[in-house]
């Protein structure tokens, strides 16, 4: 009897657990059993070569590859400050009072809920060069218009601007409910005690706001990194390789040029460092007690 | 007062900030609708017409000519289909993480938070060689069971946050009166956090709707789903603008519709419950 209590949560959490294995577990080992071979895609299976850790030199002594790794980079940096600040700035906005506030709330989610690949066609519209409306605008206004997705030089900010105008709304809404926390009297009491707006911003405010603002961080970090929906439906990591982040270079070596082989063994190296930065993420949550009150609760 | 001073050019700039975040958010999404309905004439109208004569063509056109109900009921099945295997086998591993400690825990349930975070292309390589070896390609089968990578840990971590909340003394209760463990989920626990449970498998339906390159990679003629099927508007010759906008306005009706619904538990959801 007291084995089988022993073993009761293993079976709870079998069938889920097993069904991961299969599908997550499983696939990395292929590929990592894969990335030691030169094979392509649709030859037979006996021209599989064995070449040790050839893919890995490859890949690291590739420019396209550190050339992809640069653009998502930038293209990480770029989106996550901007999203964060002007998230946290249209949060404070929607936290104080004006006429229409839960609806305004609402509508500023939207973005969130397109389908990544409609928003990639929307902005595929509106930036045309020729009938877009926002060349019409900067046209009409007599500013100098631009080739957007099109242009060399402005493909990747272009890219990193639909990106914002999707995921801005994520850390507005992540970070609002972080200011809902906020108490009031808190705010009163520090007012009373002569601290300024700045420094009750600073010193209450935020001390609120710390795991909200470290959660919108992290996980804009680890979806910007792994971007390909937007960037496919907008520009197939194009003109050139202006806008070609990791996963679309990954997509295009795998299923394009056919190097299986070479794109497991850059799939393995990309998900070490999306790893490392998943690790950052686990130490956190696990630090402001998501299991921390599992002692009290858990049935022994 | 210095203060009251500055308060109406104040109110006048936050009004003027608010509509310019509404118009920020709307119009792209009404510029596509706009789009859907125009004829291909009024589409390449410059300066763009805003004032047309609206026509149900492009809609007509893919249904009629672009099979396009054909995909509209994968993705449906699809998305319902893998909601409900997650939520089944979700909510009972959740009970497992919530309510017993065992070896290997932590290492597990984190584990399961590193699939969720994994980038799908580095998955999907290997699972496309895989699925053309058991002859599943281009089936509806082996992309639900793909999409349990998606939903299967997001149910879990979220699921288990709910349950967490639910006072262990219920448990206790049940369990004097002789349930087993199972019992006592799906006759005390479940009806408890039902409203998170649902909120959560309307999310999990919207990851699935909008989810693309397992899509675009698992599947063919046959099996392919909406998001996949917007993009073969473009071809070579061109894009057909006016019948992909129509497709991409069917696609993302149904899930403003779910989005505002699951508002309340936007927040847990989407942060994997590390935000309340």
């Amino acid at each position: 009897m007291t084995i089988r209590k022993q073993y009761r949560p293993y079976l709870l959490i079998a069938p889920a657990t097993i069904i991961l294995m299969i599908i997550a577990l499983y696939p990395f080992v292929y590929a990592l059993q894969l990335s030691l071979y030169r094979w392509e895609m649709g030859q037979a299976v006996e021209a599989k070569k064995f070449i040790g850790v050839l893919n890995y030199i490859k890949a690291l002594l590739s420019s396209d590859f550190w050339t992809a790794l640069g653009t998502t980079a930038v293209y990480t940096a770029a989106t996550v400050v901007v999203e964060f600040g002007l998230g946290l700035a249209v949060a404070l906005l929607l936290n104080g009072e004006f006429v229409g506030r839960s609806v305004v709330r609402s509508i500023a989610i939207i973005p969130l809920a397109v389908t990544p690949v409609v928003v990639g066609l929307v902005w595929r519209v509106l930036y045309n060069t020729d009938y877009g409306l926002i060349n019409f605008i900067l046209h009409e206004l007599g500013l100098p218009t631009s080739k957007w997705i099109a242009g060399m030089s402005t493909a990747l900010i272009s890219v990193v601007i639909v990106d914002i105008w999707q995921w801005t709304p994520f850390a507005t809404l992540i970070l609002l409910a972080g200011l809902q926390t906020v108490p009031i009297d808190v705010l009163e009491a520090s007012k009373i005690d002569g601290a300024s707006g700045l420094q009750r911003f600073r010193y209450v405010t935020l001390a609120f706001l710390r795991t909200p603002i470290l959660v919108v961080l992290l996980f804009r970090t680890i979806d910007s990194f792994k971007v390909f929906d937007n960037i496919y439906a907008l520009t197939m990591g194009g003109p050139g390789s202006a806008t070609e982040t990791l996963s679309m270079h990954l997509y295009i070596q795998g299923f394009r040029n056919r190097h299986m082989g070479y794109a497991s063994a850059m799939g393995i190296l990309f998900l070490i460092v999306v790893t490392l930065i998943c690790q950052l993420f686990i130490r956190v949550i696990d630090n402001q007690g998501t299991s921390s009150n599992d002692g009290s609760r858990t049935r022994r | 007062m210095k203060s009251r001073m500055w308060k109406l050019p104040k109110t006048i700039l936050v009004y003027l900030v608010v509509i310019l975040i509404v118009a920020a958010c709307v119009v792209p999404v009404l510029w596509i609708l706009l789009t859907a309905v125009k004829e291909q004439a009024d589409i390449f109208a410059m300066p763009p017409k805003l004032f047309f004569r609206p026509t149900m063509a492009n809609f007509v056109d893919i249904f009629a000519n672009r099979n396009f109900l054909h995909y509209l009921v994968n993705s449906v099945v699809l998305a319902v289909s893998t909601t409900l295997l997650a939520v089944v086998l979700g909510v009972v591993a959740a009970y497992g993480f919530s309510r017993y400690n065992f070896k290997g825990k932590k290492d597990i349930f984190f584990w399961i938070l590193s699939v969720r975070m994994s980038p799908a292309i580095v998955a999907v390589i290997p699972l496309f060689l895989i699925i053309a070896r058991i002859g599943l390609l281009d089936n509806l089968i082996s992309v639900t069971v793909v999409y349990l990578l998606i939903n299967l840990p997001f149910i879990i971590w979220v699921v288990k946050g709910f349950i967490d909340e639910v006072p262990i003394e219920l448990d206790e209760a049940a369990r004097i009166d002789g349930c087993s463990s199972l019992r006592t989920l799906v006759r005390i626990i479940v009806p408890v956090i039902s409203p998170g449970i649902a909120a959560t498998a309307i999310l999990s339906i919207i990851f699935s709707w909008n989810e693309f390159l397992f899509a675009l990679v698992l599947t063919g003629i046959n099996a392919r789903t909406l998001p996949v099927t917007i993009l073969q508007f473009i071809t070579l010759t061109g894009i057909n603008w006016g019948p992909m906008c129509a497709a991409g306005t069917v696609t993302i009706f149904p899930i403003f519709i779910f989005a505002l619904s699951v508002q309340k538990h936007l927040v847990r959801g989407l942060t994997l419950g590390a935000v309340k």
